[in-house]
């Protein structure tokens, strides 16, 4: 008896290695993505982006549910092209990248949404705050590439992020575009 | 109803009756839905029916009573439509009925949870996103029982009285930035909460005859009403279809 629970034991085991072993890897093109962020300063929309982040993608199309991604975020790379708000963007009041130099977001699976777009859920850890976010969008993939936009819309309240500043509008639109290529096992 | 076209509406409690209604009409005229309800199948259901039928609709299970799952959903419609026009703050329950002495206090404050943080909830998440747009429209599902004593309904009439008064206060604070909140006291309507009161038996609510119910499309031609021109007048108040006037002025026959 025991030596068919260690056998079964063992091919359970295995099974997961093969499962583990078909995970579908995905590196990202820096020079083709994008992590961009706008919101309206004074009525006028700001454009914002991040130059330093990384993100470990583990998607496969025919598991949607089963990706994993996670995303870190050098905070002190904040561009904006308002240039008062440029000066500000890194201070205490508003990033703090002095005390919380990365921002770490980490979801589960994607869920069909409608026809053509995809939900994820997932944490944000920004500003030492943890919140669930949701990315809402859609992969494109043909042969090795895939082209991923998604978009989250995020309360900066929520972050304590520029809190007592009501010409800057409460709600942040983030924008993530990436193009990424297969890694081969 | 032009006012209505291009429109990003979110509704809670839409998984059947007032909500179920509400979602359905504002589709109709124009209006791309977001459908919030605990449990997901029976809005996807509803939400897919409504995309068959050529407009925007998107299902999220959200508890109410549960800040996070509020905040998301605002945020859902706004990355879904791209604003967030109008709130139909429905979810509303009323089981268990029972006098003080007997009710049960967890169940009791379960009620005040979705009654009235529920409320508080989907205000407070909604109108930062409003404010950022220029403006939009807040309907809470009100009732009779927000200026009544009813044997067995201290949960729900204590609920209602605070939905009432926070409906003042959220007027009070963005009236300016162009937000219209208010209240919508429909009378009793055709759906499962009628069952439960008339089950229990207590007080005269549970005795009334249920041809004397008004429909559930009728409550959402009233809030689609609202949601309008004329809406504006009432921001603030309660709006009730239990008189003549709020009747007529909904375009439904009057008394």
């Amino acid at each position: 008896m025991k030596i068919i629970h260690l056998l079964s034991g063992l091919i359970a085991m295995c099974a997961i290695a093969a499962q583990a072993k078909a995970e579908t890897r995905w590196k990202v093109i820096n020079a083709e993505s994008e992590l961009s962020f706008q919101v309206k300063i004074g009525g006028s929309l700001a454009k914002g982006r991040f130059d330093d982040w990384s993100a470990d993608i583990i998607y496969d199309p025919e598991r949607p549910a089963s990706a994993t991604v996670a995303v870190e975020i050098t905070l002190s790379s904040a561009m904006i092209n308002v240039p008062q708000a440029q000066s500000l963007i890194k201070t205490a009041e508003w990033l703090d990248v002095t005390v919380h130099p990365n921002a770490r977001f980490v979801g589960g699976g994607f869920q069909r949404v409608g026809e053509d777009k995809l939900s994820q859920k997932g944490m944000l850890t920004l500003k030492g705050v943890d919140v669930p976010v949701e990315l809402l969008g859609s992969i494109d993939i043909s042969g090795e590439t895939a082209q991923a936009a998604f978009v989250a819309m995020l309360d900066r309240a929520t972050f304590n992020i520029g809190n007592d500043n009501p010409g800057v509008n409460q709600i942040i639109e983030i924008g993530i575009a990436i193009n990424a290529l297969r890694v081969q096992d | 109803m032009e006012y209505l076209k291009g429109k990003t509406a979110v509704i809670t409690g839409a998984s059947r009756g007032i909500g179920e209604a509400t979602a359905r009409y504002l589709a109709e005229n124009g209006a791309n839905v977001v459908l919030a309800a605990r449990s997901q199948t029976a809005i996807e259901s509803i939400a897919n029916d409504i995309s068959e039928n050529g407009a925007g609709a998107s299902a999220i299970a959200c508890d109410v009573s549960n800040h996070t799952d509020v905040s998301n959903l605002m945020l859902h419609a706004h990355s879904t439509f791209g604003s967030l026009d109008i709130l139909i703050n429905n979810a509303g329950l009323i089981d268990p009925i029972a006098r003080i002495e007997d009710s049960d206090p967890e169940a009791w404050g379960k009620i005040i949870d979705v009654n009235v943080k529920g409320v508080y909830y989907g205000m407070r998440y909604a109108i930062p996103i409003m404010k950022d747009h220029g403006g939009g429209t807040i309907i809470n599902i009100s009732s009779g029982a927000a200026n009544s004593f009813l044997e067995g309904w201290s949960h729900y009439c204590a609920s209602k009285a605070a939905v009432f008064r926070l409906t003042g206060v959220a007027h009070k604070e963005h009236n300016e930035h162009g937000i219209h909140v208010m209240g919508l006291s429909p009378g009793t309507v055709a759906t499962d909460m009628q069952v439960s009161i008339k089950a229990s038996g207590i007080n005269p609510v549970s005795k009334l005859d249920a041809s004397s119910h008004i429909s559930t499309e009728w409550v959402a031609q009233a809030i689609a009403y609202l949601c309008g021109p004329d809406g504006e007048k009432y921001a603030g108040q309660d709006f009730s279809l239990k008189t003549d006037e709020g009747r007529k002025a909904a375009g439904l026959p009057g008394l």
